[in-house]
């Protein structure tokens, strides 16, 4: 069999599209070359778009100082109130003497309907960009069961950048 | 953890007010840049997907553009920015009532491409040149670092270049001829995700 001058290339051109960056750039419904290449080239450059965005946005220091990151691990098959408390007692031992506030608060804010991901960064700019959202199309369709509950459940992060952008 | 802990005290430092601040903002893409290396260098190189086996580089290099196309003549101020790189090639300017204008218009669409090829050269050959540094392990750390500083100049030039105002790099990409030559591979085309890839082991 003849074999193609550039063969490796090609072998790695038609390589399956397992990794997230191959599968990235497919077309988009009603996407051209051109808008796909450009996609290509914004992507390249996300990091420094990020900073550049980050470092001019007069909120930023605010909000970096105020901040508090937290990270707590869950099961895939997360089950109930109880397996959630246990491993945030295990991470954040100082807080069991609010043992019953805590579990009331998750209770109140667990859903075996919304069980988040292991995502942390992508599950909070989800609610954050569905809050704002919902607040200016509520009649948009979104996928969430009970709007209002999360609304309540963000509310305390809006109005925290809203009081600081007011500044 | 660790890693949110970083990018929080990373973003604390800087302070666009200092006076240095254009070298703290340097050392801040270039923390990232380190941190997302190889997803970056990834990210980079899937051009080559997009062009059918190609850089995207060589694609508009050999771009030989027909005249006469809809693309009306515009003038725009320099950008600070593109003042600073020297390493570019020839940007299409004109004087108006005093003043040096960019011009971008169906005659200078090809050099615009040049400069845009140039970003795309020099991100390349800044990869390899860290590469090549880092691979020689301790001798070479003060050049990897300085060919890290070299890549960022040229990822930020890149990011400035695709971001403008004047919107040269979604026109040139949108408008022209200048990725006609390009074939789609099937499975980036929306119709393939579906389809089985191909077992290229069978082809040798």
């Amino acid at each position: 069999m003849v074999c193609h001058p550039d063969f490796h290339l090609v072998a790695g051109l038609n390589k399956p599209l397992t990794d997230d960056e191959s599968a990235e750039l497919r077309l988009e419904p009603d996407e051209n070359k051109g808008e796909r290449v450009l996609r290509y080239l914004k992507r390249v450059v996300a990091w420094h778009a990020a900073v550049d965005t980050l470092c001019n946005h007069k909120t930023t220091p605010r909000l970096l100082e105020n901040i508090v990151v937290g990270v707590i691990e869950v099961s895939r098959s997360l089950s109930s109130v109880m397996t959630l408390s246990d491993e945030f007692f295990v991470r954040f031992p100082q807080k069991v003497k609010s043992h019953e506030d805590v579990v009331e608060t998750l209770a109140d804010h667990c859903s075996d309907t919304f069980p988040g991901c292991v995502h942390a960064e992508a599950t909070l700019m989800g609610l954050l960009n569905y809050c704002s959202h919902y607040l200016a199309h509520a009649s948009q369709d979104v996928e969430i069961q009970n709007p209002e509950m999360m609304r309540q459940f963000v509310q305390p992060v809006c109005s925290f950048l809203l009081s600081v952008s007011s500044n | 953890m660790d890693h949110i802990a970083d990018v929080q005290a990373a973003l604390s430092a800087f302070d666009a007010r200092a006076t240095d601040a254009d070298d703290r903002l340097s050392s801040l893409e270039i923390f990232f840049l380190l941190r997302s290396f190889p997803k970056f260098i990834a990210r980079f190189n899937e051009d080559t997907r997009l062009c059918g086996g190609k850089r995207l580089f060589e694609v508009i290099r050999e771009w030989n553009p027909a005249r006469g196309a809809k693309i009306l003549p515009r003038l725009f101020d320099w950008p600070d920015w593109l003042v600073q790189f020297k390493a570019l090639p020839p940007i299409p300017s004109r004087v108006v009532d005093g003043k040096v204008k960019c011009e971008f218009s169906d005659v200078t669409k090809r050099m615009w491409s040049e400069v845009l090829a140039a970003f795309l050269v020099g991100v390349d050959k800044s990869i390899g040149d860290v590469k090549l540094a880092r691979g020689r392990g301790e001798e070479g750390e003060e050049e990897a670092h300085r060919a890290m500083r070299q890549l960022n100049e040229w990822c930020r030039g890149l990011y400035y270049f695709v971001y403008w105002e004047a919107g040269i790099v979604q026109k040139l990409l949108t408008k022209t001829t200048m990725l006609n030559s390009i074939t789609v591979p099937a499975m980036l085309d929306k119709t393939a995700s579906s389809r089985c890839p191909i077992d290229v082991s069978d082809q040798s």
